[in-house]
């Protein structure tokens, strides 16, 4: 299992185990791997819990709050147990704001846009998309996000802008 | 919830494909004045990257790829390029290798000078 960190924002990893054991971490550092869906406090993820119960002295606390696994193990499993193990952790519903993956580009839609003739709004939304990537992989996850936004929002114009030109469209049309 | 939610969109999308799909492969834009027309074009007289996509699909319906990429070649090159960067993008934990290619700023800025030069390209030609 490979692990990420973020320390003061910046994005490390993938990480093994033992790699994570010799670094000494806070219990709150935050902390990633496939399968879950958010950034937690290291101490919080299941397997890595007991290295952060031996450190700290607060033993009874620690093994109090680690929650059970994010992802329940079946798929029958009803799924609105997730958000309510994530109600009872404030914490985490912050930590939503930093996304484990790659903020989407919308690459696909601002193309779609560009050939719907929606000039020039699609291409502004080409060039937003090509900085998403670049910037997360840079660890700058606000912002590759805040790209990820601005290209959300030309995709929008464009389309709402299509819309608003359709009648015009139709009467150049018909004339 | 989300669950459903996103299943119903992707359901009501489908069929507004369908439905759009199935209007220009039953109407040809050249006879029908019901089609819009491109404001870019009206306005300016130049083409704009769009231009000529409606009757492209038209054509690509019925099969003639020939007589689509004559009214605009882009649309028939970004159309299956489209499709790979949606499945690239969507299971991007099975192909990291091709999402981290597709996605990276030089092949986006790429398809965006081929965008630009191509829209160039068919007003001077």
């Amino acid at each position: 299992m490979e692990y990420w960190i973020a320390v003061n924002k910046i994005k490390e990893g993938p990480l093994t185990e033992e790699q994570i054991a010799q670094r000494d971490l806070a219990p709150d550092t935050l902390c990633w791997r496939e399968g879950l869906d958010l950034w937690m406090p290291i101490a919080e993820v299941p397997e890595l819990a007991h290295l952060f119960e031996q450190k700290d002295d607060d033993v009874e606390q620690t093994s109090v709050v680690t929650p059970p696994p994010l992802r329940p193990m079946s798929d029958s499993a009803p799924a609105t147990e997730v958000p309510k193990q994530l109600q009872s952790q404030p914490m985490q519903i912050k930590l939503q704001a930093i996304p484990a993956k790659c903020p989407p580009t919308y690459l696909v839609w601002a193309i779609l846009s560009t050939l719907c003739c929606c000039l020039p709004f699609g291409i502004a939304a080409i060039v937003y998309a090509s900085n998403v990537k670049t910037k997360f992989n840079g660890g700058d996850i606000e912002g590759a996000m805040k790209y990820s936004e601005r290209a959300a929002l030309w995709v929008i114009i464009s389309f709402v802008a299509g819309l608003i030109s359709l009648p015009f469209q139709i009467i150049f049309s018909i004339i | 919830m989300i669950r459903i939610k996103r299943r119903s969109i992707v359901v009501i999308a489908f069929l507004v494909v369908v439905a759009m799909l199935s209007v220009y492969f039953y109407f040809d834009p050249n006879d029908s004045v019901f089609f819009p027309r491109c404001v870019v074009k009206q306005l300016t007289g130049y083409d704009c990257p769009g231009c000529g996509s409606q009757r492209a699909i038209h054509a690509l319906l019925h099969g003639d790829i020939v007589t689509a990429w004559r009214y605009n070649a882009l649309m028939l090159l970004l159309l299956p390029l489209s499709l790979m960067l949606a499945v690239a993008e969507l299971y991007q934990q099975r192909f990291p290798r091709l999402y981290n290619i597709l996605y990276s700023r030089w092949s986006i800025l790429g398809i965006l000078a081929v965008i630009i030069v191509w829209t160039i390209g068919r007003n001077i030609w």
